[in-house]
Order: C-alpha cells, then sequence, then structure tokens
C-alpha cells in the first residue's frame, strides 16, 4: 500500500510539529468540498484528504496491523454487560473483569494440557 | 468532527474529572521504556499513533499481549501518524502531584473516504511499528463511529505516578 506525506504549510493532517501521512487520496467530491471548485485539477491517488493539494509518495513499505485478539469474544461479552442497565458491571471495572476471564481461561488451557500429558503416560505404562 | 482524548498510564482517582478509560502499558511496552533507562538500548526518536478496531470502546488488551493482537483501522485514506520524540511537550506535573507528564500537540488524522470505521480507541507503537507502547480507550468511554469526510483528531498525554 502507498503512503503519502503531505508537505503543504497550514495542512492540519499530522501535528503543527510534524507533517501528516495518509494512504490512497482524496475524492473529487471531498475536494471539491474542501475548495468550492466543482472541477478541482488534482484528485485521488496521492491527493491529500485533508487539504486537496498533492502529497509525496514515501519510499516504505506501509502495512496496516491487522492484529487478532483470541480473546474478542470476552471482550464482546463484557462490553455487552456494561450496556445492560440490568447488569451492575460499569466501564470502571470492564477491563479487570476482562483481564480475569482472560487469566481464567488460559488457566484452564494449562489444565488442559496437563491432563492430556498425565493420561499419555499413564497409557504408556 | 469529533475531537479526542487524552492518553494516560494510570487510572484516574475518583475525583479525576476524567471519565473512565481503560488503557494498558503491556509487557512488550513496558520492556521499550525500560530499555531507554535505566538499560541503554537503541534510543526511539519515533513513534506511531494509530487507531484500533479490535477489544471494545472500554477494553483493552491485557498485559501479557502484543500488538498483534490490535487491529487498527482501515477506513479509507487512513494512515498512523509519526511522533517525533523531539515534538512531545515540557514535561509537567500531573495534576494534583501525582506524578509527571508530557502531551503532544493534537494530530490530526487523514480525512475519511469511502469507508469509515467505528474507532474504540488509540495506540502508541514504536518507531518500527513492531511492538504496542500503550494502547487506551478514549477518555468519554465511547466508541467514534467514523463517516465520509470526518475527521478524528486525537491530543495524546503520557503519564508516569509516583
Amino acid at each position: 500500500m502507498n503512503v503519502y506525506e503531505c508537505s503543504t504549510t497550514g495542512c492540519t493532517l499530522g501535528s503543527r510539529a510534524t507533517k501528516g501521512r495518509f494512504t490512497g487520496g482524496a475524492t473529487k467530491e471531498q475536494i471539491t468540498n474542501l475548495t468550492g471548485d466543482p472541477e478541482p485539477e488534482h484528485f485521488g491517488e496521492g491527493v491529500c484528504p485533508n487539504c486537496g493539494e498533492p502529497g509525496e509518495l514515501l519510499d516504505e513499505e506501509y502495512e496496516v496491523a491487522e492484529g487478532n485478539d483470541p480473546h474478542q469474544e470476552i471482550h464482546d461479552q463484557v462490553a455487552a454487560r456494561v450496556a445492560d442497565d440490568q447488569d451492575e458491571l460499569t466501564a470502571e471495572n470492564a477491563q479487570a473483569v476482562v483481564n480475569e476471564l482472560v487469566e481464567a481461561k488460559e488457566g484452564n488451557g494449562a489444565e488442559e494440557v496437563e491432563a492430556v500429558e498425565t493420561v499419555e503416560e499413564g497409557d504408556k505404562q | 468532527m469529533r475531537h479526542h482524548l487524552h492518553y494516560q498510564d494510570y487510572l484516574p482517582m475518583e475525583h479525576d474529572p476524567l471519565f473512565y478509560m481503560a488503557q494498558m502499558m503491556p509487557d512488550e511496552g513496558l520492556d521499550v521504556w525500560l530499555g531507554q533507562y535505566p538499560k541503554n538500548d537503541t534510543r526511539e526518536t519515533t513513534a506511531n499513533l494509530c487507531l484500533f478496531t479490535s477489544q471494545t470502546n472500554t477494553t483493552v488488551i491485557t498485559h501479557a499481549q502484543t500488538i498483534a493482537n490490535i487491529t487498527e483501522t482501515v477506513y479509507t485514506s487512513y494512515a498512523r501518524q509519526s511522533l517525533a520524540t523531539a515534538t512531545w511537550g515540557a514535561l509537567a506535573e500531573r495534576p494534583t502531584n501525582l506524578g509527571r507528564q508530557t502531551v503532544y500537540p493534537q494530530v490530526t488524522f487523514p480525512t475519511v473516504g469511502a469507508t469509515g470505521a467505528t474507532i474504540n480507541g488509540f495506540h502508541i507503537t514504536n518507531g518500527a511499528n513492531t511492538k504496542a507502547i500503550g494502547q487506551a480507550n478514549f477518555d468519554d468511554g465511547l466508541a467514534v463511529v467514523l463517516a465520509t469526510n470526518d475527521v478524528i483528531k486525537v491530543t495524546p498525554t503520557l503519564a508516569l505516578l509516583h
């Protein structure tokens, strides 16, 4: 995936001290919204979606970190409880409950592995 | 347009004016901190500010998890933003006498293109984007639903407590 850096003075992208980055580019409609020009000269790949000016293609590989959380189901269950007015669990305690459930889940997994190993040893005898 | 938030490495006290927000400095992030001091690992001169869609708006990863367990958003035009060490603000008190903190100037992410996303919070990674230094929900405890033409701005704060 291409990543671009916007060097336009006054562009809001990034911070006032650090140039901002973007992928893809602004659509024609976005540039029209930004500038009022119904037929903008620059739009599409490489055009900054925040200011409408062409960005600079960076010479680096850009990959989105598409991580996977094996405990996502626990997060969703806890979030559902927080959202439930009938449940006493609040947002303040949500992370603590997630931590406990994950620890219990991983602890149970270890016990299961230990049990399997014990059986295998018994079979050998 | 939504404006967010503050990143903190502590659990707010009852008198704290902010809403509760879950946050985590995972093991791999603390290792980066300790690698800078007292150890003498290679100096980290940049970091990345990222937005995530995994976990929930009130929960984050557990301490033993890593960047591999965080799903970064892929809304159209999104890119993680660089944070330069030299740009972090002056070290100051974390009110009131809780510790010390530094604030990065507000960071604006790319305007959302065709496809938006629901953002549960933000995380900071090392320069190579291989380790999660910290992850946090937004300090209002809400997810941010981004649609076309929306802009999200984040003001990250890092604090170390006494």
